[in-house]
C-alpha cells in the first residue's frame, strides 16, 4: 500500500513479523493483531528477469527491502541497466510495485 | 516399515495428444505396467493416480478405460511432485501392511490449454502480479550466475546435454540433439532463459505396479527395491531466501541419504528435477554431486554425461524427455527401473545399482517449492 511515497506493510503486534500483504493470522507466531508500517521505499534488488512470454516484454524482480521483506516488484523499463544488488526506489501502482532504478535519495 | 519394490513398469512416449482424452493418453501405461508385473487387473488393491491439471478424477478415467474399478482409487495433487507424492503414499500403505499390491500411475494432458506456461494459481499474491514457472527460474538464474561469476550462456550447456541423452530415449518428446549456439538462439522466454533451456509441455503417463519387496520375491518377479521414499514440503518465508540453494531439495537429500544408508558418491545414476538448465545445476550441488558454484564444472566434465561418474537424466530429463507435469515423478522411476533392469539399450548407465528420483513441485510465494519427492532404488 502507498502512502505518499513509501510502501505500507503489515507488522505483527506480538512478534514484530513484517510482511507486505495482510494477514488474518501471523504466520510466524499466530498472533491476530496487526500494524501498519513504513517500510520506506528504498529496496535492494535480489535478482530479476526480463519476461518474454506475454504480448509485450515485461520486467520482474524480487526486492528485499530492509526491514527483511521481500517483494516481487515489476520493473520500469528501460531493462537493460538492471543488475542483482542494483539499489532501486519502489512505488505502488494499483495492485503492483513498481520499481526504478536508483535510491529515493539520488 | 516393511520394504517395498517395483515389479512393473509402463510409460507412453511424451509429446502432444490432443485429439485424446486423458483416459486414452493413460491407459496403455497401466496396460504396459501390468504386463511387465505378469499380473491381473484383478490383483491391483488400490491405486494412486498423480495429475495436476487434468481435471477431476484422472484416475478413474484412466482405469475404468481398463475395467480396473470397485477399489480404492486415491488422486494426488501435488503439482510437478504429484504422482511422486502418489509413489510415496503407496508405499505408505503397502509399508504399514495394509496391502500388498498397488498401481501408481501420473496421468496429465496440458495440450488441452493450447500452450505457453502452464497455469498457475491465481490467487497466488506474485502469479497475480505475473510470476510464472519461466520468470521464477530465470531470477534464480541470474542470482546464481551473477553470485559465482559464470556467464549466463553457460547453462546452454545443460540443454545440449540433455537433448544428447534425450536423443536416445524413444518415449522422449525431444530426440533430436542440439547445439549451445542452437539453444542460446532459440526464442527468449525469460532472460537468460530461452526455449530450449525450457522443459516443452505436453501430454503424458507412466505407470508403476508396487508391491512388498516380500511378495516380489515369493512370486519371483524382477524387481527393483525402494530404499527410501521421502517427501517433504518447502519452508514459507515472506523475507530473504537464498535462490541458488535450492532448500527443500538439500533438506530431503540430507534425510533421503540417512534413510537409505547411502551418500551422494553411492548414486550411480540420477533423475532430476531439471524443469529449466539452471534447476539442473542447483541440484547437482543440492546432492552433493557437486560444490556450491561447481556445477558448471562437473557438468563440463563429462561426469554427468553418459559414460561419467554420475550421470544425470539419461532420460533426456524434462527438458528433452518433456514434463507433463504430473506424470514426470513416476516416468522418472520408470526410467530408472529399467535402468538397474539393464534395459535401457543405447543410454544404459553400465552396471548402475543405486539410483535416485528427485522431483519439486509448484511455484508459490514463499517456498522454494511447495513440495518435493526423493526415491532411492536398489538393485
Amino acid at each position: 500500500m502507498l502512502r505518499g511515497s513509501v510502501i505500507i506493510g503489515n507488522r505483527c503486534a506480538a512478534c514484530g513479523h513484517v510482511q507486505l500483504e495482510s494477514f488474518a493470522v501471523c504466520p510466524v507466531c499466530l498472533g491476530h493483531e496487526q500494524t501498519r508500517d513504513d517500510l520506506g521505499s528504498d529496496a535492494t534488488l535480489y535478482s530479476f528477469s526480463i519476461l518474454h512470454t506475454g504480448s509485450a516484454s515485461q520486467g520482474l524482480g524480487y526486492a528485499d527491502l530492509p526491514c527483511g521483506a521481500r517483494t516481487l516488484v515489476a520493473l520500469e523499463a528501460p531493462f537493460d541497466r538492471y543488475a542483482c544488488d542494483a539499489r532501486v526506489t519502489l512505488r505502488q501502482e494499483a495492485d503492483r510495485i513498481i520499481a526504478s532504478l536508483g535510491t529515493s535519495h539520488a | 516399515m516393511r520394504e517395498c519394490a517395483i515389479i512393473g513398469t509402463g510409460m507412453i512416449r511424451f509429446g502432444r495428444y490432443p485429439e485424446r482424452s486423458l483416459g486414452d493418453i493413460a491407459f496403455p501405461a497401466v496396460l504396459e505396467a501390468l504386463s511387465e508385473a505378469e499380473i491381473e487387473p484383478n490383483k491391483i488393491q488400490a491405486a494412486w493416480c498423480g495429475s495436476a491439471l487434468s481435471g477431476m478424477m484422472a484416475g478413474q478415467r484412466t482405469l475404468a478405460k481398463i475395467g480396473l474399478s470397485g477399489i480404492p482409487i486415491v488422486n494426488v495433487e501435488n503439482a510437478c511432485a504429484s504422482s511422486a507424492t502418489a509413489l510415496n503414499a503407496a508405499i505408505q500403505a503397502i509399508g504399514a501392511g495394509e496391502i500388498e499390491i498397488a498401481l501408481v500411475l501420473g496421468a496429465e494432458k496440458l495440450t488441452r490449454f493450447g500452450g505457453g506456461t502452464i497455469p498457475l494459481d491465481a490467487e497466488d499474491p506474485e502469479v497475480s502480479r505475473g510470476l510464472n514457472m519461466p520468470a521464477l527460474y530465470a531470477m534464480r538464474a541470474q542470482r546464481y550466475c551473477h553470485e559465482w561469476g559464470i556467464e549466463t550462456a553457460a547453462l546452454a550447456e545443460v540443454a545440449v546435454k540433455a537433448r544428447k541423452h534425450g536423443a536416445l530415449n524413444p518415449d522422449a518428446q525431444m530426440q533430436s540433439e542440439t547445439t549451445v549456439e542452437a539453444v542460446l538462439e532459440s526464442r527468449p522466454i525469460a532472460d537468460p532463459l530461452t526455449l530450449f533451456q525450457c522443459c516443452p509441455t505436453g501430454d503424458g503417463a507412466a505407470a508403476l505396479v508396487v508391491t512388498s519387496a516380500d511378495y516380489a520375491r515369493r512370486i519371483g518377479a524382477s524387481a527393483v527395491t525402494i530404499a527410501t521414499s521421502e517427501l517433504t514440503s518447502g519452508r514459507w518465508t515472506s523475507g530473504f531466501r537464498d535462490m541458488t540453494s535450492a532448500e527443500i531439495t538439500k533438506r530431503g537429500a540430507r534425510i533421503a541419504f540417512e534413510q537409505a544408508g547411502v551418500g551422494p558418491e553411492d548414486i550411480d545414476v540420477a533423475e532430476v528435477h531439471d524443469a529449466f538448465t539452471i534447476a539442473e545445476l542447483l541440484y547437482y550441488e543440492a546432492f552433493g554431486f557437486a560444490q556450491p558454484g561447481e556445477a558448471i564444472h562437473l557438468l563440463r566434465s563429462g561426469a554427468t554425461s553418459l559414460g561419467g561418474r554420475i550421470p544425470v537424466n539419461p532420460s533426456g530429463g524434462l527438458l528433452s524427455k518433456g514434463h507433463p507435469v504430473g506424470a514426470s515423478g513416476a516416468a522418472q522411476i520408470v526410467e530408472l527401473v529399467r535402468q538397474l533392469q539393464g534395459r535401457c539399450g543405447a543410454r544404459q548407465v553400465e552396471g548402475a545399482q543405486v539410483a535416485l528420483a528427485h522431483v519439486t513441485g509448484g511455484g508459490i510465494a514463499g517456498f522454494d517449492h511447495g513440495a518435493c519427492a526423493i526415491h532411492i532404488l536398489k538393485r
